[in-house]
């Protein structure tokens, strides 16, 4: 056995040098020793075994630039398998591979190497491992001759820290102690645990919801089997309103209000070719009606992906040029101009729309946004939006200005026109239809007062009083405005008369600030309501204090003496 | 209210973790043992509190309540009960909550146990493990809430991701996790060494059978993710170099290093600071890789722009559990007494040329993964390190380090080596020449590191079996057999004849896989080698959420014998428009049979790919015999008699 | 024998620092880090060697001779296909520079049929427009996806590549400027 000073420098040279040797052969020698496998097809394999090798090994190595970390030759990509044609007909034509490489580095750069080339921006990779390699050892030797001149020293210590011992702590923030015998102090023992759980409730309010009770779905089955069954009960009346809107067409093809119809079903279920062939045809029945070429326009867009067409676009300018304030088409023509990077343009065009619209539909807040879209894009400040307000007629009278639920518009609103085309039965099953997807839409938002007014008028309309009744009563829910309870009145008392209706306008008056409660107009509605509820003396009151206040010869003192006079008799 | 009561557990066991951290200094402070023991009962609260959280988050997703976001998010109410369960840790929220308990239970796992060990440390290890459990708690509570909730509840919930719903992918994260999170313990045990200075023979003695559970659990880990990437991904590959698999390879390399240098600490009290710098080392790469993976910065370096706050979070916990250990390390460090002798033929230094080789081979993989990042970086321009790299630079220098396996069990710990240790030399150099022979013999083709790598394996394999005839002849020559058995290393022969079979399957299967690739219609016949296969028949099939393509195919050997039926499929799941492609795999002892099908119609036939793979089986066989390896060290430790353990008060 | 201890982390916060500078240089990063970066910019634009479109079944794949076509001045090739939803996006952009430098289309991996609803519905800004059926030629020009749109001096080097949708933002600060710096 050789003793301690017998090891000597040569030894541990020696035993460097033959690592040293092992390592490099292994480096110079070792290409690829563990491959994974291939994706390529029987169709591309060459018929030249050679070469088929050589496409092999040359694919291996270049990256499928589209995928993470594959060579082409394992990639299913489309990317990948016309390069390994590529790779094949550069073969066919007697490249070398050097040259192949080359190739498509001049084409792809660097990146397409799966293993990258020894060149100045990685020395630093390829010479990282033997560089590493040698410091370790050097480290080593440090430790080995280090460890020799401890040994010449000392051959027995080993008594300092071994055996189980409480050394004195030393750490950073400690001082010397003495035995730590004592007890904890009580006043620790108390406010500790009292700390602990006040610290944790005060985290735990601002985190957490303490109101909301576990929703597992068992017990919700019941909902979600109804809303599951609304759902689905809704698509199959859409289906079936659409095969019966289909077979209608069949039977007229040259009927407008047919393929409007089958339009107006196509959409509700989705089925979008159809929908736009049947608007076309609509188009050309109606005489290239400039409503309906909104619509198609509308429809195309959809069609391609929210994208404005030629096609779309051309309809577009015939739409406004017949009707400059056609709502959904100054709004497309905003999204084209978008599209087309013409933010002043489309904020423009967008901004025209707004002015149309009230400022609580929906299609108001997917115009702010647009517009804010459009105003970033073009590094300018978000413009201010201004909206149409209350319009102080009759809600029933729509004219087509009101607010749209969405940017398909319930076509009830717009398409009153041609509406008198259809026949009573049609017109009533249209109204039902329509009043479906307005209650349906309503259900999701129940704070969309105006749509629960169209509601109700609609409902009205088929009169279908109880219906229209608690469409008002869900309007009432959903006032936010003084504006919104002044329509509600209104819309109460223009429908049939009944108690709770009239409970509702008295409620919806006691809530008017005194103020406006004052106004000619407000006196004019409570009335109303009190000639409804049988109290003619003071309706004829509040009209007489009215007349006081207007011009004697105009329309409205006119029509309020009439007023005065029937109820006096 | 359950979900709410999993929500405060959470926050108690943020609030008992930041106490935890503090009572150890307040306790050294005042020097009061009590409270000491008060760090050690916090541990076991902490995990308490942790699993109550848990287990409610499991519950919410169990039942489908959907007024937790996580839930309406990822799980869906048709989803099987298995994949609504895992489902709670597929996602980066859920899997947060999964690293904290495990990092709890870790703590007291340490808190229960280890009886002997001296109160001061156990309470410094304890309050270090509550830093870290207060930090992630912190940043799951504050950035990544699990628990957030919906005023409306979900109709129904998003997740109902096919490739998703797969058994390994599921138990991938939770193996991983211990082996990641049990770092942390040794982690805790090197800055509570600093801390304390303590770092002796018990402190090393104490950690020890921490690093080997994180260490099994890590290598289990990363085997099951392999396995599924075999299984799943469709062709046949079981390692990528993909930044991420290279996330969890790193730390298991350190790991690696850090369980073998353990044991020198606590044989000849030699290495300790290289065994703390080490630890630390070994934590801060599961953090890294387990952030810089889920930030995605590894894919894309734009991706972390993307997402600031958690980024950021992540960086300064990063920071901050790397850089004061580290500045600790300098201040303390110097205070370690280092006062044994390394000779250089020595058990020691094979351990030190061992944690040399591996901890190269983690640096490398480190430059390869992140120097695309960082040229991008610095001059734009974008390069590819890819598997040739590694290849050509990571195997040489394991090929060392099994060499050096060979060697290293002869090896004697203080000096020398084994008496006799010639023979053993002579028979083993004889061996793997003889085997280098036949392989040469048999496939002349072969290169040349193909042939190293045979010769490795070989080397390995016929060391290790010497190593084990010699010392049971030894002890047999001796007295008392049987009750000293339990003395011979087990742990480590196992262990060490893992990666022997490890090797086997990966040398087989890379140098001798074949395959062929055909278009095939139906009746057609392809060929494999001296095997072959008949389409018989290509049909439909309709699963629970997707329709499938299905071939027939059988398989016969050179006699026209069947060995088999395979059945590939192409998947197609309609509500999520995905395709899939399952691969049909025959798996014996000797070698699998992959088959995989490709596109194409009944008239121009299918793309059908077939794959024979010798031995790769062998690949997961061998990492889960190292894995059981440990396991066996560790069980054989707690069953050896205590008076027999190595005194280690000489 | 302290170096030992100091080295750590030192080492560390060398790997701080660069992390630190490189995070920040992500976070103010441009746009453009997420292409690749083409060798071919500053050389000579490769041939295109294409069928045309449009014209009669009997012609075949001929190199298109862009000094014919052209003459000596620039001109932008912008690989597309029907199929591919930010081609018909950038339509309009392309309209736009149209105007300015002819543009030659080269249809990649597409149908004849669906090329035509294509251009009519989105428009048509292109000059000529080629077919690349077999993805050869957008391989020449290392092309990796689609849309990608190539802007050549009148001396026939390439000067921008951009591979992706050409958005406002990319016609208004990387296209229009160059095209308007050529022009004068």
């Amino acid at each position: 056995m050789r003793g301690v000073i017998g090891v000597n420098k040569s030894a541990i040279s020696q035993l460097i040098a033959v690592l040293m040797g092992v390592v490099i052969a292994i480096t110079l020698f070792s290409p690829l020793i563990l491959k994974n496998a291939f994706a390529i097809t029987a169709e591309e394999m060459l018929e030249d075994p050679v070469l088929e090798k050589r496409a092999r090994t040359i694919s291996a190595g270049l990256r499928c630039l589209v995928c993470q970390n594959q060579s082409i030759d394992d990639s299913d990509a489309e990317l990948a398998i016309d390069l390994r044609k590529q790779v094949r007909d550069y073969l066919k034509q007697d490249m070398s591979d050097e040259a192949i490489f080359l190739a498509l580095r001049e084409k792809y750069g660097e990146f397409v190497l799966l293993s990258p080339p020894i060149q100045p921006a990685t020395y630093l990779l390829w010479i990282a491992p033997l560089a590493i390699l040698g410091i370790g050892i050097l480290l080593m030797a440090n430790l080995f001759f280090a460890a020799k001149k401890n040994n010449r020293g000392s051959l027995s210590q080993n008594n300092k820290s071994s055996g189980l011992q409480v050394v004195l702590p030393s750490s950073k923030k400690k001082k010397k102690s003495e035995t730590g015998e004592a007890q904890i102090p009580d006043i620790i023992k108390i406010t500790f645990p009292v700390f602990v759980l006040i610290l944790s409730v005060a985290i735990y309010l601002g985190l957490g919801r303490p109101d909301l009770n576990d929703q597992p779905l068992a017990e919700r089955s019941e909902m979600r089997a109804t809303a599951e069954k609304e759902l689905e009960d809704r698509q199959n009346a859409a289906l079936k309103a659409f095969n019966q809107a289909k077979a209608r067409v069949e039977k007229n093809p040259e009927s407008l209000s047919a393929q409007f119809m089958l339009a107006a079903t196509a959409s509700q279920i989705g089925s979008i070719e159809d929908e736009v062939n049947a608007l076309e045809k609509s188009l050309l029945l109606s005489g290239s009606d400039a409503r309906i070429k909104s619509q198609l326009a509308e429809a195309l867009t959809r069609q391609a992906d929210g994208q404005v067409t030629k096609a779309a676009s051309s309809l577009i300018s015939q739409a406004l040029q017949t009707n400059p304030e056609d709502i959904r088409a100054l709004y497309l023509r905003g999204l084209e101009s978008f599209q087309k990077g013409e933010m002043g343009d489309a904020i423009l065009a967008w901004q025209s729309t707004a002015t149309l619209i009230l400022p609580d539909s929906p299609l108001a807040d997917t115009l702010r946004s647009d517009i804010a879209k459009a105003a970033t894009s073009n590094g300018v400040d978000i413009p201010k939006i201004k909206f149409a307000s209350l319009p102080k007629s009759n809600i029933s009278d729509s004219g087509g200005n009101n607010a749209l639920i969405d940017v398909n518009p319930t076509l009830f609103e717009e398409q009153r026109s041609q509406f008198s085309n259809l026949s009573e039965i049609e017109q009533a099953q249209f109204i039902q239809q329509m009043v479906q997807r307005l209650s349906d839409r309503l259900e999701q938002q129940p704070e969309n007062f105006y749509g629960w007014l169209q509601l109700a008028n609609a409902h009205l309309s088929m009169q279908d009083v109880a219906s229209a009744s608690n469409a008002l009563n869900s309007a009432a829910n959903a006032v936010t405005s003084d504006e919104h309870r002044i329509a509600l009145i209104e819309a109460a008392l223009l429908s049939h008369t009944s108690l709770s209706l009239t409970q509702l306008v008295e409620n919806q008056l006691a809530l008017l600030p005194d103020s406006l409660r004052q106004s000619n107009s407000i006196k004019f509605l409570e009335g109303e309501y009190w000639r409804q509820i049988g109290d003619n003396n003071t309706a004829i009151k509040l009209w007489s204090d009215i007349l006081n206040e207007i011009p004697a010869e105009g329309q409205q003192a006119q029509t309020l003496q009439q007023l005065i006079a029937e109820l006096s008799n | 209210m359950i979900t709410e009561i999993g929500h405060f557990s959470l926050i108690f066991a943020f609030v008992l973790s930041l106490c935890q951290s503090l009572a150890p200094i307040y306790a050294a402070r005042k020097s009061i043992d009590a409270i000491h023991n008060v760090t050690i009962r916090l541990a076991i609260l902490n995990a308490i509190f942790v699993l109550i959280s848990f287990s409610c988050l499991v519950w919410a997703f169990i039942v489908s309540d959907f007024s937790v976001a996580l839930v309406a998010e990822h799980s869906h109410s048709s989803k099987p009960l298995i994949y609504k369960i895992s489902g709670s840790w597929g996602n980066h929220e859920g899997s947060l909550l999964m690293w904290i308990v495990i990092l709890s239970v870790f703590g007291a796992g340490l808190a229960l146990t280890q009886k002997t060990m001296g109160l001061l440390q156990k309470s410094a290890t304890l309050g270090v493990q509550g830093v870290i459990s207060a930090a992630f708690i912190a940043f799951s509570l504050f950035t990544s809430n699990p628990f957030e909730r919906l005023s409306v509840p979900a109709l129904n919930g998003n997740g109902l991701n096919p490739v998703l719903q797969d058994i390994g992918l599921a138990l991938h994260p939770p193996t991983l996790y211990v082996g990641y999170v049990g770092l942390s313990l040794a982690f805790s045990f090197a800055v509570a060494g600093l801390i304390t200075n303590s770092v002796d023979r018990n402190w090393a003695r104490y950690m020890r059978v921490w690093v080997q559970i994180a260490w099994c659990a890590l290598t289990l880990g990363i085997g099951l993710g392999s396995w599924w990437a075999y299984y799943e991904l469709g062709w046949g590959g079981w390692w990528f170099w993909d930044p991420v698999e290279n996330a969890s390879l790193m730390p298991w390399l350190v790991a690696t290093a850090l369980l073998h240098s353990v044991i020198v600490v606590e044989q000849r009290d030699l290495l300790k600071s290289w065994t703390v710098l080490l630890a630390i080392t070994g934590f801060s790469l599961s953090l890294l890789g387990t952030f810089i993976v889920r930030s995605g910065l590894l894919t894309s370096v734009h991706s972390f722009a993307s997402d600031p706050t958690r980024g950021l979070f992540i960086l300064g916990i990063l920071i901050f559990s790397i850089g004061p250990p580290l500045l600790l390390f300098a201040i303390q460090g110097p205070k370690i007494k280092t006062n044994g002798y390394l000779h250089l033929l020595s058990r020691e230094t094979g351990l030190v040329i061992n944690n040399f080789l591996l901890i190269c081979a983690s640096i490398i993989v480190l430059i390869g993964t992140f120097y695309p990042i960082a040229l991008e970086i610095a001059t734009g321009m974008k390069i590819t390190v890819g598997p040739p790299y590694f290849e050509a630079t990571f195997n040489p220098i394991m090929a060392l380090l099994v060499i050096m396996m060979g060697i290293g069990p002869f090896l004697v710990w203080k000096r020398g080596i084994l008496p006799k240790s010639n023979q053993i030399w002579i028979v083993a150099i004889a061996g793997t020449a003889v085997i280098s022979a036949i392989s040469f013999w048999a496939s002349p083709e072969l290169s040349i590191s193909a042939l190293a790598g045979i010769a490795t394996a070989g080397w390995l394999g016929i060391t290790i079996l010497c190593d084990i005839f010699v010392k049971i002849q030894k002890l047999n020559r001796n007295s008392d057999f049987w009750p000293h058995i339990l003395h011979l290393q087990w742990g480590m022969w196992i262990a060490h004849f893992g990666i022997v079979i490890f090797l086997v399957g990966a040398l087989g299967d890379g140098i001798y896989k074949t395959e062929s690739v055909a278009r095939m219609h139906i009746g057609d016949k392809i060929s494999l080698g001296s095997d072959s296969a008949v389409l018989q028949d290509i049909s439909t099939r309709n699963g629970r959420n997707y329709e499938a393509l299905v071939a027939t195919l059988k398989l016969s050997d050179s006699d026209n014998m069947q060995i088999g039926m395979l059945y590939p499929e192409k998947r197609i799941y309609p509500v999520e428009r995905q395709t899939t492609t399952e691969a049909a795999i025959r798996q014996t002892v000797t070698a699998d049979y992959y088959a995989v099908l490709g596109d194409g119609n009944k008239e121009d036939g299918y793309t059908v790919r077939l794959y024979h793979k010798p031995f790769v089986s062998w690949i997961w066989i061998g990492v889960i015999m190292m894995a059981s390896g440990v396991a066996t060290s560790i069980i054989i430790q707690r069953l050896k008699p205590k008076h027999t353990q190595t005194a280690l008060t000489s | 024998m302290n170096v030992r201890y100091i080295l750590p982390i030192g080492i560390f916060c060398v790997i701080a620092l660069i992390s630190g500078v490189a995070m920040i240089s992500i976070l103010n990063g441009d746009q453009s880090r997420t292409q690749l970066p083409s060798p071919l910019i500053g050389k000579k634009a490769p041939e295109l060697v294409l069928t045309s479109y449009g014209r009669s079944q009997a012609s075949s794949d001929a190199a298109l001779d862009f000094k014919q076509m052209i003459g000596d001045k620039p001109f932008i090739v912008n690989y597309f296909a029907s199929w591919c939803a930010p081609c018909q996006k950038e339509i309009p952009f392309l309209e736009k520079l149209s105007q300015k430098v002819p543009i030659i289309g080269v249809a990649y991996k597409d149908k004849p049929d669906a090329l035509a609803i294509f251009l009519e519905r989105f428009g048509n800004p292109f000059l000529h427009i080629g077919l690349d059926n077999d993805g050869k030629t957008a391989i020449n020009w290392g092309v990796y996806g689609i849309p990608e749109t190539f802007l050549i001096s009148d001396e026939g080097i390439i000067i921008i590549r951009h591979a992706g949708e050409m958005t406002h933002d990319v016609y208004r600060s990387i296209f229009l400027p160059k095209i308007e710096e050529m022009m004068q």
